[in-house]
C-alpha cells in the first residue's frame, strides 16, 4: 500500500536549498524502511490469515449473491415444495433455517455488509479527528492540551459501550446515529496515542531545528512530524477497526442496528435466535455468532502483525 | 508520595465532574422532547408537566447540574420512572451487589490463570507453547463477550444440566449453588480475559527477565522459583495491576450483552433497561456509579503501582 507521505515533497521553489535536500534524504530513507516494512509484513503468517478472512468478508459484502442461492428474506422450500422452519443444516440450506424459514447461511452472508460500512466509516471519522487532536495537543502541549487530555479522560472513564448505547438511545437508532457515535467514542483513544508519540517526536533535535530554521508550526506537524507517527496511527486505526466491528454488533445484538430486523444483520439475527437455543435449536445463532468472531479475529491478528513489524 | 496521591484524587474529581456534567446534558440536548417520550403522545398536560419537572428539565441548566452534583453526595438520585415509590438507589445498590459477585468469581478464576499463562509463555519465550498461549488469547479476548456466551450456551449448557442456562439463583441458594448458576458467565469472562492480562503479564515479565538484575541474580546462583519470586514477579507484576484497575470499570457496567444472555441483573443490564425505558434517574445513577467504580478502581491501581514502584511515582505526575 502506497501512502501519499511515502512521495517526497516536491522542491517549490523555497529558499531553503540544503533543509530539502535533508527533508529528501530522509523521504528516501522512510520509502525503503516501508518497502522492507511490506515486504516482511507480507511473510506474517498473522498477516496472510487475517487479511484472507477479512477480504473473503468483503467479497461477501460487496456481492453477497454470488454466493448464495436463497435471499436473505426468502422463505426456504424443498424440492417437494415443503416450507422448512426451523431445520438443521442439510443439504439444501447448509447453515439451516430459522424461525422464519429463511435461509441462515445467505443471513450470514448478506449480514456482513452492514458492518463493513459502518465500522471502517466510524473508524476513519475517529482516525481523522482523534489524529488532528492527538497531534496538536502533542506539540503545543498548554491549557488547551490539558482541558483536552481532561476531557478525553472522563469519556475513557465510562465502558464505551454504555456511552454508546446512551447516545444512541438519546439521538435515535439511524445509521448515521450510530456511525457518528462509535467515531465520537473512539477519538479519545486514539488521539491518546498521537499525542504520546508526538510528545515524543516533539523533543527530538530534527523537530528543535525545524523550529529554528524559522518552520511554521504548521508545517513542522504536517511534513516533520506526521510522517514519524504514521506507523502509530496505522496500528490504532487498525486495533480501533476490530473495536469498532465488536461495539457495532453489540449495539446490534442489543437492537441498536438503524436497519429493519428482518435485514440481515450479525448481531440482530444473534438476539433474535438466542433463546432457542435451550430448545436445541442452535443453528441461528452459531453461525451469525461466529461469523462475528471470525471478522474480529482476522481484523486484530491484521492489526497485531503491522504492530510487531514496525516494531521490529 | 503524599504529593503524588493528592494530584491524582484531584484528576479523579475532575474527571468525575466532566461526566456528571455530560450525563447532565443528555436529556438537555436529546432531539424532541424526552419528557413527552417518556410520558407517552396521549399523556396529559399535567402529567407531561410532572415528568418534566421531575427530570429537571423544567429548571436551567446550571440549576440541574447543582442538583445532580449534590444528589452524587447524597448518593440519592431520586425515584425510578418505570418503577414508581423504589429509590433508584436501591435498585442500583443490589445490580451493584450483583455484578460484584460476578466480577470477583470472575477474577478468581481468571487472574491466577492468566498470569501463570502469561509467566510461563515468557519463560518459555519463543516456542509453541508461547504462541499458543499468546495467540489463542488474543484471538478470544477480540471476541465481543455475548458471542462467547452464546457459544457456551450452545455448547456447554445444553447438553449438560450442570451449567445453567439463566445465571440467576433461586433466592435461598447456597454459596455454593450460587457459584454453579453464575458459572458459564464467569468462564465467559474468563475466555475474554485469559489473553489480554496474561499478554501484559508477559511483556512485562520478558522485560523483567531481561533485566541486568535479573541475570545478576542467576549468576548468583539463585535457583529460578527465587528469582521470579524475589526480582521478576515484583517488577512484571506492575502492568497487570493496572490493567485490571483500568478494566474493572468495564466488568461492571460494560457485560450488557453478557448480562442479557444469561439474565443476571447487574449494572450493565441496570443501565440497558434504563435507557431502554427512557427512565432518567435510573440511568443517571447506573452510570454514575460505573464511573465512580472505574475512578477508585484506577485510583487504587495507581496508588497500588506507586506503592509497588517507586519510579511510577514520579512518571506518573510528570504525565499530569
Amino acid at each position: 500500500m502506497t501512502t501519499k507521505s511515502d512521495q517526497s515533497p516536491t522542491p517549490d521553489g523555497s529558499p531553503e536549498q540544503s533543509g530539502e535536500a535533508i527533508r529528501q534524504a530522509a523521504a528516501a530513507t522512510r520509502r525503503q524502511v516501508r518497502r522492507e516494512q511490506r515486504a516482511l509484513l507480507l511473510r506474517t503468517p498473522g498477516f496472510i490469515v487475517g487479511s484472507v478472512i477479512v477480504l473473503f468478508w468483503i467479497l461477501t459484502a460487496v456481492f453477497p449473491e454470488l454466493f448464495t442461492v436463497w435471499g436473505p428474506k426468502e422463505t426456504v422450500v424443498d424440492d417437494a415444495g415443503q416450507t422448512l422452519l426451523r431445520t438443521p443444516p442439510n443439504s439444501t440450506a447448509w447453515f439451516g433455517t430459522d424461525r422464519l424459514a429463511r435461509d441462515v447461511y445467505s443471513r450470514v452472508v448478506h449480514g456482513s455488509r452492514p458492518i463493513l460500512i459502518a465500522a471502517p466509516a466510524a473508524t476513519l471519522i475517529a482516525a481523522f479527528i482523534g489524529s488532528l487532536l492527538g497531534l496538536i495537543t502533542g506539540y503545543f502541549r498548554g491549557w488547551v492540551d490539558e482541558i483536552v487530555s481532561r476531557l478525553l479522560e472522563a469519556i475513557l472513564s465510562i465502558p464505551s459501550i454504555l456511552l454508546a448505547i446512551v447516545i444512541v438511545f438519546t439521538f435515535g437508532a439511524t445509521n448515521p446515529v450510530i456511525i457518528g457515535t462509535i467515531g465520537f467514542l473512539f477519538i479519545p483513544p486514539i488521539a491518546r496515542t498521537v499525542r504520546a508519540a508526538t510528545l515524543a517526536e516533539a523533543q527530538l533535535d530534527y523537530v528543535t531545528a525545524a523550529r529554528m530554521r524559522g518552520e511554521r508550526s504548521l508545517f513542522i506537524i504536517s511534513r516533520e512530524i506526521f510522517p514519524n507517527v504514521i506507523g502509530v496511527v496505522i496500528v490504532e486505526v487498525t486495533v480501533r477497526l476490530g473495536y469498532a466491528i465488536f461495539t457495532l454488533a453489540t449495539l446490534a445484538f442489543l437492537g441498536l442496528s438503524g436497519g429493519n430486523v428482518t435485514d440481515p444483520n450479525w448481531g440482530v439475527d444473534v438476539a433474535q435466535n438466542y433463546q432457542q437455543i435451550v430448545a436445541s435449536v442452535w443453528w441461528p445463532t452459531v453461525f451469525p455468532a461466529l461469523a462475528i468472531g471470525i471478522l474480529v479475529i482476522g481484523v486484530n491478528l491484521i492489526a497485531d502483525s503491522i504492530e510487531k513489524v514496525l516494531k521490529s | 508520595m503524599r504529593r503524588f496521591v493528592g494530584r491524582r484524587l484531584l484528576l479523579s474529581l475532575l474527571t468525575l465532574v466532566i461526566i456528571l456534567v455530560l450525563i447532565t446534558m443528555i436529556p438537555n440536548v436529546a432531539p424532541g422532547d424526552p419528557a413527552r417520550k417518556i410520558a407517552g403522545g396521549t399523556a396529559s398536560p399535567e402529567r407531561l408537566a410532572a415528568v418534566t419537572e421531575s427530570l429537571g428539565l423544567d429548571k436551567p441548566v446550571g440549576e440541574q447540574l447543582v442538583d445532580v452534583f449534590s444528589s452524587v453526595f447524597r448518593f440519592d438520585f431520586g425515584e425510578s420512572f418505570t418503577r414508581p415509590g423504589t429509590s433508584v438507589t436501591s435498585l442500583v445498590l443490589t445490580a451493584l451487589w450483583n455484578s460484584t459477585k460476578l466480577v470477583v468469581y470472575a477474577l478468581l478464576l481468571v487472574l491466577p490463570l492468566a498470569i501463570a499463562g502469561g509467566l510461563l509463555a515468557a519463560y518459555k519465550r519463543d516456542t509453541w507453547l508461547d504462541r499458543t498461549i499468546v495467540n489463542t488469547g488474543v484471538a478470544l479476548s477480540s471476541v465481543p463477550e455475548f458471542v462467547i456466551g452464546v457459544l457456551f450456551l450452545a455448547l456447554l449448557a445444553v447438553p449438560f444440566s450442570f451449567f445453567k442456562v439463566l445465571a440467576n439463583p433461586p433466592p435461598d441458594a447456597g454459596i455454593l449453588t450460587q457459584m454453579q448458576f453464575l458459572l458459564l458467565p464467569a468462564l465467559t469472562v474468563l475466555t475474554v480475559y485469559f489473553g489480554y492480562i496474561a499478554r501484559i503479564t508477559r511483556a512485562s515479565t520478558i522485560t523483567a527477565l531481561d533485566a541486568d538484575y535479573t541475570r545478576t541474580a542467576f549468576m548468583r546462583g539463585l535457583t529460578t522459583g527465587q528469582v521470579f519470586r524475589k526480582h521478576v514477579l515484583r517488577n512484571s507484576l506492575v502492568p497487570t495491576v493496572a490493567v485490571v484497575g483500568t478494566q474493572l470499570g468495564y466488568l461492571f457496567g460494560g457485560m450488557v450483552g453478557l448480562e442479557l444472555i444469561y439474565n443476571y441483573p447487574g449494572l450493565g443490564r441496570l443501565i440497558f433497561d434504563a435507557v431502554d425505558a427512557a427512565d432518567y434517574p435510573l440511568l443517571r445513577g447506573g452510570v454514575l456509579t460505573v464511573a465512580i467504580i472505574y475512578m477508585f478502581a484506577t485510583l487504587g491501581a495507581d496508588l497500588l503501582i506507586a506503592w509497588m514502584n517507586p519510579r511510577a511515582r514520579l512518571s506518573l505526575s510528570e504525565a499530569g
